[in-house]
């Protein structure tokens, strides 16, 4: 027997040690693969108009090789130093520490060689459900399967170079050469984790400067960035020490730790979380940046649909010039009525931009309506009508949460540029439906006030005719069919406004410019739902791969305690106890994490929403933590249904 | 009253070369009775405790304890049957090493749900006896062999269990730590009057019982009783030793 010979057997015939290693290697190549055979597919590859989704999916591409690096790198010093014993009575029995390295080192070749080749075969099944996903959340057809030649190459050249590296890299791990140091391994006897008062009130500190960063008036990049910093080395100390401190005091809490089993778990799961507080960090960061990424894109998606549901405009017509209205007009009434739309309803109203000054108003930019305008619309717009009203007074409208400081409240005075009269705002009004429609702020003023205005602005003012049509057949739903007449015609009338049918851009039908509800809400659907995409596929993987590493990292405990609860068992443990207390001891492991992620998400998204001028978060967060911790619970089953049935073999 | 009937029993490792582990064993053992288990290595000792410990069945043959057969009771009962019935004392030790001295030693009355305040007054209690009370809030690593063995030895027995088992308790110890864990169980034998069944290899630890019982390839061999003397005892033992092992180096201490 020679010795590529001897590493060889020695992988197969101890395969159920390297089935742990391996697997998880095997599982970060098919991820890599899956997500190339997107990358590379020609329908992807040919498209002209997704290169930043292009981008995006390279920059998450280099993101799962970094990740599959320090995963593999950490698998493996985890499994060497798991092997301790068997290097010492290798040592014992005269081999050479050149010789150890390189069975070492052969290992991990013929390791790494069988994980590509599995990882892809897995990965060509698993690109397969993902071009399926894909096509589903881009809403794009279907993306054929192809023979993905290229994706292969690049992953078996990626992975060889990363199995290559690291197989040196290992090299480093197995340099104690101190026979009886390795033959003893971890038979050490663990010391009692230790948690410093001053480190736990630390981290606290960091968690709360983190907290309070977020909740200021006004959002910078600067206290996101002090929020993101506080908040990740937070969640180390939370574990490290936080963890550790909590469970030192529920111990003094006999009456609950002395009962049934939970001395038993309780006790364990101090030492497992310190043990594992590296991993339990990294898991929380990245579950947190995963269902923050996936959650963000939800609330955009949301509000997307909300500004198609809301709108009660079916599109609108805006022409500067009054001499090319009566053209643009027929124009877009021939337009529609060629497609057959006859019935719907149009309101004239004249705006004109005017900037607003005032003691509590600082600049900003609005439209002066007037009074009789209004009427036509405030039953659309679903805003309080202005009628009795006086020269002088104003109504505002003014969006929802608009990152507008000082917003002028009633009773406040307002001037505006270029004009000498003083408003009173009597009034202040808003509304979804409004703010759907419009977006900015309205500022209603009597007919004469507003003619007023315009003298005094004279040649500089900027006045406007909008035309906001409704087609009541097509009513309002809260989601738009991609094959419905509106969704049809209303791509169909973007196009043609935009002149995208002649020849030349500058060839356009009409000389206003147009804002078509549904075709808006489709393009923006699209872009969302790319970003959406790659989110969901990100965190997915990231979901994933935590867990294999819990499972991993329980696999390699798995020999400690499977002695622990074989002795236990001697002594009258029995099965069901025995599950209770390794079933709560992984549950925790599975589900601290994502029980910390979610409260980070909600609490970084909430007001970063609400600046975005977004309200509603709390579906959002609660739907991707339930996606995260639908996903975490199949893992939890699935790794517990494993290590309990190990475990079971040992009770007596 | 007898706390322990064997019975006939026979036990055949089976596979390619089945080995007959035991042979025809009859053993009893009354209330409060210290006896001892000797023979060379390979004899049948543990396999014999294993069956009385319900860890291993007989293939043949019957086993009670207080009365019951354990091998007829479902594998919940089972367990619950050792936890509350039988005391285990292993060489080495067996102690979690995530617990603290009192945590270990009442970790099965907690998980038989006893009150606090019951478990407290039977920790002290059997601290004091075995002289650990002042090591209760260490930990296990913390402390010697010698008082690690006490505090196996005080888990063992704070539930009251009928019979306690010890598969070499002194096995891993210096001949101080070892004089002072036999001198333990000789209390609690005397003072709580446990049943102690000892499975040892060294004679001067076999010499604290009021009987020993030899085995030799899986067979009863001798038995011999204590009288007043412990050091005529110790003689006794190590003259039947020789008479039915033959072999000095089987007279060695510790286990191979």
């Amino acid at each position: 027997m020679n010795f590529p010979r001897f590493a060889f057997n020695n992988v197969r015939r101890n395969a159920r040690a390297y089935f742990a290693y391996f697997l998880s290697s095997a599982f970060m190549v098919m991820i890599f693969f899956s997500f190339a055979v997107f990358i590379f597919h020609p329908a992807i590859e040919g498209s002209e108009m997704k290169r930043m989704t292009k981008a995006g999916m390279q920059a998450a591409e280099y993101v799962i090789f970094a990740f599959a690096f320090f995963f593999v790198l950490y698998s493996i010093s985890v499994f060497l130093k798991s092997r301790n014993k068997e290097f010492g009575l290798l040592l014992m029995l005269g081999a050479k520490p050149g010789q150890l390295n390189r069975l070492v080192f052969l290992e991990n070749i013929i390791i790494g060689a069988g994980s590509i080749v599995s990882g892809i075969g897995g990965g060509l099944l698993l690109s397969k459900l993902f071009l399926l996903l894909a096509a589903r959340m881009t809403d794009t057809e279907e993306l054929p399967f192809y023979w993905p030649v290229k994706a292969a190459l690049l992953t078996t050249g990626a992975f060889a170079l990363l199995f290559l590296s690291i197989s040196v890299l290992t090299l480093l791990f197995v340099r104690k050469h101190n026979v009886i140091e390795l033959l003893r391994g971890s038979a050490k006897p663990k010391k009692e984790p230790k948690a410093s008062i001053l480190l736990a009130l630390f981290g606290m500190a960091l968690l709360a400067v983190g907290y309070m960063s977020l909740q200021r008036d006004e959002l910078e990049p600067a206290s996101i960035f002090i929020a993101a910093g506080a908040g990740i080395a937070g969640t180390y100390f939370f574990y490290s020490q936080l963890s550790v401190l909590f469970m030192r005091l529920l111990k003094r809490n006999r009456a609950f730790v002395w009962r049934r089993t939970n001395l038993l778990w309780i006790s364990e799961l101090a030492y497992k979380i310190k043990d594992n507080a590296r991993i339990l960090f990294l898991i929380t960061v990245v579950t947190s940046i995963a269902s923050m990424s996936t959650g963000f894109v939800l609330s955009l998606n949301q509000e997307t649909q909300r500004l198609y549901a809301d709108n009660p405009v079916s599109f609108e017509l805006n022409v500067s010039e009054d001499d090319d209205l009566a053209a643009d007009k027929k124009a877009v009434d021939a337009f529609i009525s060629e497609r057959g739309v006859n019935e719907y309803s149009a309101e004239e109203v004249r705006q004109m931009y005017v900037y607003i000054e005032g003691r509590r108003a600082t600049e900003a930019m609005g439209n002066l309506i007037s009074a009789s305008d209004y009427a036509k619309v405030s039953p659309i717009w679903g805003t309080p009508s202005f009628e009795a009203a006086e020269p002088g007074n104003m109504l505002l409208l003014a969006p929802e949460s608009q990152s507008w400081k000082n917003r002028p409240a009633p009773g406040d005075e307002i001037s505006l540029v270029g004009s000498e009269a003083l408003f009173e705002v009597t009034e202040v009004g808003g509304g979804k439906t409004f703010n759907a429609a419009v977006g900015s702020p309205v500022l209603v003023v009597t007919d004469e006030s507003f003619d007023a205005v315009r003298k005094a602005v004279g040649e500089d003012a900027s006045v406007s005719t909008h035309i906001y049509y409704n087609v009541p057949a097509w009513g309002q739903s809260d989601t738009l069919d991609s094959g419905s007449q509106e969704a049809l015609i209303g791509s169909e009338m973007q196009r043609w406004w935009r002149g995208e049918n002649q020849d030349s851009s500058s060839d356009r039908p009409i000389s206003g410019y147009m804002n078509v509800r549904s075709a808006s809400y489709l393009d923006f659907k699209q872009q969302v739902s790319i970003f959406g995409f790659i989110g969901v596929f990100v965190a997915l993987m990231f979901s994933l791969s935590s867990a294999s590493f819990l499972y991993f990292k329980l696999h390699s405990e798995l020999t400690r305690d499977s002695q622990m609860y074989h002795s236990l068992s001697k002594t009258g443990l029995s099965i069901g106890e025995m599950k209770k207390s390794a079933t709560l001891q992984i549950a925790l492991l599975f589900f601290i994490p994502i029980a910390v992620s979610a409260i980070q998400t909600f609490v970084v998204l909430n007001p970063i929403l609400k600046l975005m001028s977004i309200q509603n978060v709390t579906v959002p967060v609660l739907m991707t933590t339930a996606a995260f911790l639908a996903a975490q619970t199949f893992y939890f089953f699935v790794v517990r249904g494993r290590y309990l049935s190990r475990l079971k073999k040992v009770m007596v | 009253m007898n706390i322990l009937e064997a019975s006939g029993l026979n036990k055949v490792y089976p596979g390619k070369v089945s080995t007959q582990a035991l042979t025809d064993i009859h053993l009893t053992i009354a209330e409060g009775e210290f006896v001892g288990i000797m023979g060379p290595s390979g004899s049948g000792k543990t396999t014999l405790l294993n069956m009385v410990s319900t860890i291993d069945t007989p293939s043949s043959g019957t086993v009670k304890i207080g009365g019951k057969d354990p091998y007829t009771m479902r594998k919940n009962d089972l367990a619950k049957f050792r936890r509350r019935e039988l005391g285990f004392v292993f060489q080495d030790f067996n102690l979690l090493d995530t617990l603290t001295v009192a945590e270990n030693i009442v970790l099965p009355l907690t998980l038989d749900g006893v009150k606090l305040k019951e478990m407290d007054e039977r920790l002290h209690r059997i601290a004091e006896r075995l002289g650990i009370s002042s090591i209760l809030k260490s930990r296990t690593y913390e402390i010697s062999g010698g008082q690690r063995q006490r505090t196996a030895i005080a888990r063992a027995v704070i539930t009251h269990p009928s019979i306690l088992l010890a598969d070499e308790p002194t096995g891993a110890l210096d001949s101080n730590s070892s004089r002072i864990v036999m001198e333990s169980l000789e209390s609690l034998n005397e003072h709580e009057r446990t049943t102690v069944m000892l499975v040892t290899h060294d004679p001067q630890a076999a010499s604290y019982c009021h009987r020993i019982v030899f085995i030799k390839d899986g067979r009863l061999a001798a038995e011999i009783h204590r009288g007043e003397s412990r050091q005529a005892f110790f003689q006794k033992i190590i003259d039947t030793l020789s008479f039915w092992g033959g072999n000095a180096h089987e007279l060695s201490s510790i286990r191979v």
